[in-house]
């Protein structure tokens, strides 16, 4: 390397440092805030043609799956509609007996964000377009449709904010079993999570939901995580783990919502 | 005066470029082509044509910018690639002195390996499977070096 080259490559590297010393100073936080507003109307307008791209993508390569689904489904909607007059008897009496117990549903605030841009290689966070002008703050919970956990806020800029997923190896979140209340910890391994710290005599069920505890008190209490996939219990070890079959990928959806507050 | 204004020219039209492919790989090719990182091709690139200070230059601004997509901490990326960067300089020189078939080759191959260890070392030292043994790492090593052949063969038959 010339004398030159080194010179540089001594000041940025010494600059790189100073700024992971000062990441958390009020220089650093407002510059990064204000790269991001720069950026946002770029990132908005890339995201919307890779929205594209992969809806003609999707479409394209799955015509043959689509005209199999299809003749399915018109199977399955005759078998459906006969199950629906059945489902409609029970769904009033579900309503009436739901009244009688006075079961109040949960009252959550929510918020609707689009996802806007993504990490390199894999989906451990992703940024979506609402910060903390919108009443975005670090560790609120984000969900998907259904009340899935797809992770948590853990960046807030002005107008965007960057959302951890529940694969990170940082994400835990305690969690219980829905049939046989089994209780854990949901632990993010990269590319996937699993189910912790369960105790060796507790019996689990493949297929099983499971849930948000809230005992933890940073997520809210009854957001679906996942399905149990498979048990792994050894002698040499105090705890048994299970893998899970997440109910939302984190790759696979453009919007998200935001819980604000939540009862 | 008129070399000035080209001057001042370079500078704005050298940020709009960052910041326009920044917005891409994060928005973009992030979302649609996993293996694809513009920034680390375009180090490799600046590294096999023997643009040095450009290639660091690149490498800590690139690192700066995308870390607002990374689960990392802010300069935590412009270490990683200083340091790929130098390496990747120190690398060439001593093995190669001029662009040929095995040397984009070797760099473009070395570049992803040494990248994802510097990323498994700096960012996630827990977690080696998820740098090394899956279908992404093999990914990114065909298509980087794949991008970069086609870049160089287009600056060999323009010259």
């Amino acid at each position: 390397m010339k004398k030159q080259e080194l010179t540089l490559l001594s000041i940025l590297f010494l600059l790189a440092l100073a700024i992971i010393f000062f990441s958390d100073s009020f220089i650093i936080l407002s510059s990064k805030n204000y790269l991001s507003g720069i950026l946002r109307p770029f990132e908005i307008v890339f995201s919307g043609a890779s929205n594209k791209l992969s809806f003609w993508r999707d479409a394209i390569f799955n015509i043959k799956n689509l005209k199999e689904f299809n003749s399915r489904l018109i199977l399955e909607n005759l078998i459906l509609n006969n199950k629906l007059t059945e489902l409609s008897r029970l769904q009033e009496e579900n309503s009436l007996l739901r009244e009688s117990l006075s079961l109040k549903k949960r009252a959550v605030d929510n918020r609707l964000a689009d996802v806007i841009g993504r990490d390199f290689q894999n989906n451990r966070s992703f940024i979506i377009d609402k910060g903390a002008n919108d009443g975005v703050v670090i560790g609120m919970s984000v969900i998907s449709q259904g009340e899935t956990i797809i992770g948590r806020i853990v960046e807030t800029n002005l107008n965007t904010s960057k959302v951890q997923t529940i694969l990170d190896t940082q994400s835990r979140i305690a969690a219980i079993t829905t049939t046989s209340k089994v209780s854990g910890l949901v632990r993010g391994l990269g590319s996937d999570v699993i189910f912790d710290l369960i105790a060796k005599n507790e019996k689990l069920e493949i297929g099983e939901l499971i849930i948000s505890s809230g005992t933890d008190g940073n997520w809210p209490k009854g957001l679906v995580i996942g399905k149990i996939k498979n048990i792994e219990s050894r002698d040499n070890q105090v705890f048994s783990k299970a893998d899970i079959e997440l109910l939302a990928e984190p790759q696979n959806f453009n919007s998200v919502f935001i819980i604000l507050n939540s009862q | 005066m008129i070399k000035e204004y080209g001057k001042i020219f370079l500078i704005v039209g050298l940020v709009l470029f960052l910041i326009i492919s920044m917005a891409f790989q994060i928005s973009f090719i992030n979302t649609s082509f996993q293996g694809l990182n513009i920034f680390f091709i375009l180090i490799l690139y600046l590294v096999l044509t023997k643009n040095n200070s450009m290639a660091l230059i690149f490498a800590w601004l690139g690192g700066l910018l995308t870390s607002g997509s990374y689960f990392s901490k802010i300069g935590v990326n412009s270490l990683i690639l200083l340091i790929l960067t130098a390496a990747l300089i120190i690398l060439y020189k001593t093995l190669f002195f001029n662009i040929k078939t095995e040397s984009v080759l070797f760099i473009g191959i070395a570049g992803v390996i040494l990248y994802n260890f510097l990323s498994w070392l700096l960012l996630d030292s827990e977690n080696i499977g998820f740098y090394f043994f899956n279908f992404g790492i093999l990914t990114e090593l065909i298509v980087t070096t794949l991008f970069l052949m086609a870049i160089l063969k287009i600056r060999i038959q323009n010259a």
